[in-house]
């Protein structure tokens, strides 16, 4: 314990000493708190550059492009799809709308299509939602107007089926009577003619020899007028059969009517809006400030403590390795595990402070407030810190010269940023490489400060990610101390 | 004979392929100050740290008080001071900072460190220059505070490298002076140098490193009685003339 002492007393003294470690020490964070704050203080894209092309420009590209406009984006026109897609590659614009020349309401055979730089994975699907989302308001914005129209339609419908309904009721109703009363002409008719017919058979046969040729002209006009009668009771039988199938079809209109009216009156949906977007979707921060620099914190001390605590430690051990002192350490009768100590409890310190001035400067100069939370927070931030210095310590261990230890330190950490949520979610890695995300300690960090100064979780809900990080500085240390005892006789 | 506290018994190291030293051995004895001679690159040094076991040897044995200094050096390191021949310290430390750092990994006690270290001070003649910093000390003075800082735990064994290399006559002179003070309190000095003609005033005990071997050890005056010489320097030359014949 009095030899851990004195190595962290001197470790501080010769940091101390060097006025420009001191500043960079005391001064960084805040510089990086000013010009990162400053920089992300807002919540939204800025001057994004929009290219555009239509071989035929009409109204509603016109209206889609002044749109897209007049929210953050600056639009252009290009003279070809192929000048907008090389824009996009030359990073000239952030993006590329081409519009099909047949653009209309009423449906076009081409789709718009968005040329988007995925290189930049991060700005590219931000780019292309905003783009999507613009397209699609205006989209519904068109919808509700054609919803509009067919709904007045069927409101007018509404209206108009039942007196139809009505006026066809009445309708059969009059056929009907029409086929009843044409069969009763019919009938009588027919009983007519049978009558006379009787009748006249019966004067003949009175007659017999002693008609006389005018009486006999005389029944065969009557014969022939009979014969005509024939003909209207035709007419009147097809007046009948003709209006019994007109109300059959009446009927089955009015059977149509009733189902059409009740459909119509089923129909509850009286606003455009909700044919347009049936489903409403409303999207909430689950946080109550939604500036980029908040976001961006958690992220950020991580960074810092990571990138600190890599480079102060890897190259404290390894200037320790190389410095005059190095063999007079190793006669003194001071544990390996001493040393380790000694140089992790100094970079701890010196990370600490680091992290006080950061800290500091954030709640002073930003809204970002961590009172409620400087307990868990604390604590994630020592085992963060421990880790990346063991790691760290380790690398000033093992590499035998100053610019192989830097390398190292700065590939290592790379490595650990590639592998956590930072620059690609960790979601897309390889599911058989994915265990390096879920242990690996900045991924942790990552996720533990995010949880704490985002969303003021407590203690226990961190508790899974902090058994890991508890888990890998043990064997951290572990490799540490090994790799020290490897290497202390060597200079 | 005198007691003999260090032995090396047919030692070897080599560094990969390279062979440093061949069959050393060496006897060193208790209380008295013992040289080692050899050109440089010859591995002089490569035998100091053989000692203290910053490298182990290849094959054979160095031992203390006829026990392995391998296996037993948790326990008795504690019992060598190293002063070296460019300086083991921190530059960004005051003189005072750097014994008393030292001092407390040596597990002296604080009470008795300050005033150890001022009458290391004045012995090594570096009382006026206590609170300079390391890094703006000259060569001699550098040498003088290795010399305190491997001293301040009074260790039984003071080993020295090269201890007046780079110094001019009269520092060499104040130099020579120390070693004699120190061994005069008790402790066993082993010293390293090519400066033949010092190691016949202070040593009690010279070994010649020849071609990865001890060619000779023995008293000065022994060696110079056996190759019939009057001065160390002409030891040297015949032995090297003879072996160039061999």
């Amino acid at each position: 314990m009095k030899s851990l002492m004195t190595i962290i007393s001197k470790n501080i003294r010769v940091i101390s000493r060097s006025k420009l470690s001191t500043s960079l020490i005391l001064l960084a964070p805040i510089l990086i708190v000013f010009l990162v704050g400053t920089a992300f203080s807002s919540d939204s894209l800025h001057n994004l550059k929009l290219g555009v092309y239509s071989g035929s420009y009409n109204e509603l590209s016109e209206t889609i492009i002044s749109d897209l406009g007049s929210k953050q984006f600056v639009s252009e026109k290009l003279n070809s799809e192929e000048e907008c897609v090389n824009a996009v590659k030359e990073a000239a614009i952030h993006a590329c709308v081409i519009f099909p020349g047949d653009l209309s309401v009423s449906g076009n055979s081409e789709s718009i299509v968005i040329y988007a730089d995925n290189s930049r994975i991060n700005l590219a699907y931000t780019i292309i939602n905003e783009i999507n989302l613009r397209i699609s308001v205006k989209g519904s914005e068109l919808g509700v107007v054609m919803a509009q129209s067919l709904l007045d339609a069927i409101q007018e419908a509404r209206l108009a089926l039942p007196l139809s309904k009505t006026e066809v009721d009445s309708s059969i109703s009059n056929v009907d009577n029409i086929y009843s009363r044409s069969k009763g002409v019919y009938v009588d008719v027919s009983s007519i003619q049978s009558s006379i017919n009787s009748s006249l058979s019966e004067i003949e046969d009175t007659l017999g020899d002693n008609s006389s040729s005018a009486l006999d002209a005389d029944i065969a006009s009557v014969r022939a007028k009979l014969a005509e009668l024939g003909d209207v009771k035709n007419d009147v039988g097809v007046i009948n059969a003709t209006s019994k199938e007109t109300s059959e079809k009446l009927a089955s209109v009015s059977e149509s009517l009733d189902v059409l009216i009740d459909r119509i009156a089923t129909i509850s949906v009286s606003n455009a809006q909700d044919i347009v977007l049936p489903i409403k979707t409303e999207i909430k921060p689950v946080t109550k400030d939604s500036t980029n620099w908040k976001y961006l914190f958690p992220t950020l001390v991580a960074l810092i403590t990571l990138l600190s605590s890599m480079v102060l430690s890897s190259s404290m051990v390894f200037a320790e390795r190389k410095a005059k002192s190095h063999f007079r350490n190793f006669m003194t009768p001071t544990s390996d595990f001493s040393f380790v100590l000694g140089t992790y409890v100094t970079c701890l310190l010196v990370i600490g402070l680091q992290l006080l001035v950061l800290f500091s400067g954030t709640v002073y100069l930003t809204s970002i407030s961590i009172s409620g939370v400087v307990g868990q927070l604390l604590l994630v931030l020592f085992l963060a810190a421990s880790s990346f210095i063991f790691i760290g310590m380790i690398v000033g261990y093992i590499f035998k010269s100053d610019e192989t230890t830097v390398l190292a330190s700065i590939s290592i950490s790379s490595l650990l940023i590639f592998f956590s949520n930072v620059i690609l979610p960790t979601e897309i890695i390889n599911s058989s490489l994915k265990y390096l995300a879920i242990y690996n300690p900045f991924y942790l960090t990552d996720v533990l400060l995010r949880k704490v100064i985002l969303f003021g979780s407590p203690l226990a809900s961190l508790s899974e990610q902090i058994f890991i990080l508890v888990g890998s500085i043990v064997v951290l240390f572990v490799f540490t101390v090994i790799s020290r005892k490897m290497t202390k006789r060597s200079l | 004979m005198d007691d003999e506290l260090i032995s090396f018994n047919n030692v070897n190291k080599t560094f990969g392929k390279k062979v440093i030293l061949d069959s050393i051995n060496l006897s060193i004895p208790e209380g008295k100050i013992t040289g080692i001679i050899g050109a440089s690159g010859e591995g002089k040094t490569t035998i100091l740290k053989l000692i203290v076991d910053f490298y182990k040897p290849t094959s054979g044995q160095v031992s203390y008080s006829k026990r392995s200094i391998s296996k037993d050096i948790g326990n008795i390191k504690n019992l060598f001071g190293f002063a070296t021949e460019d300086g083991s310290f921190h530059d960004q430390l005051t003189v005072y900072e750097n014994i008393f750092h030292f001092g407390r990994l040596h597990h002296v006690p604080r009470k008795e460190l300050g005033e150890r270290i001022d009458e290391i001070l004045k012995i090594v003649g570096l009382e006026n220059a206590k609170n300079t910093l390391a890094r703006n000390l000259s060569m001699g003075m550098k040498k003088r505070l290795d010399v305190a800082i491997s001293w301040i735990h009074n260790p039984k064994i003071l080993i020295m490298d090269e201890p007046t290399a780079d110094l001019d006559p009269l520092l060499r002179s104040h130099m020579l002076d120390l070693i004699r003070k120190i061994n005069r309190q008790g402790t066993t000095i082993i010293l390293t140098t090519q400066l033949l003609g010092e190691m016949d005033k202070v040593c009690d005990k010279i070994a010649i490193l020849f071609d990865k071997s001890i060619v000779e050890s023995g008293t000065p005056s022994e060696i110079k009685n056996k190759y019939d010489s009057k001065e160390l320097d002409d030891v040297f030359n015949k032995i090297f003339s003879q072996e160039r014949k061999n």
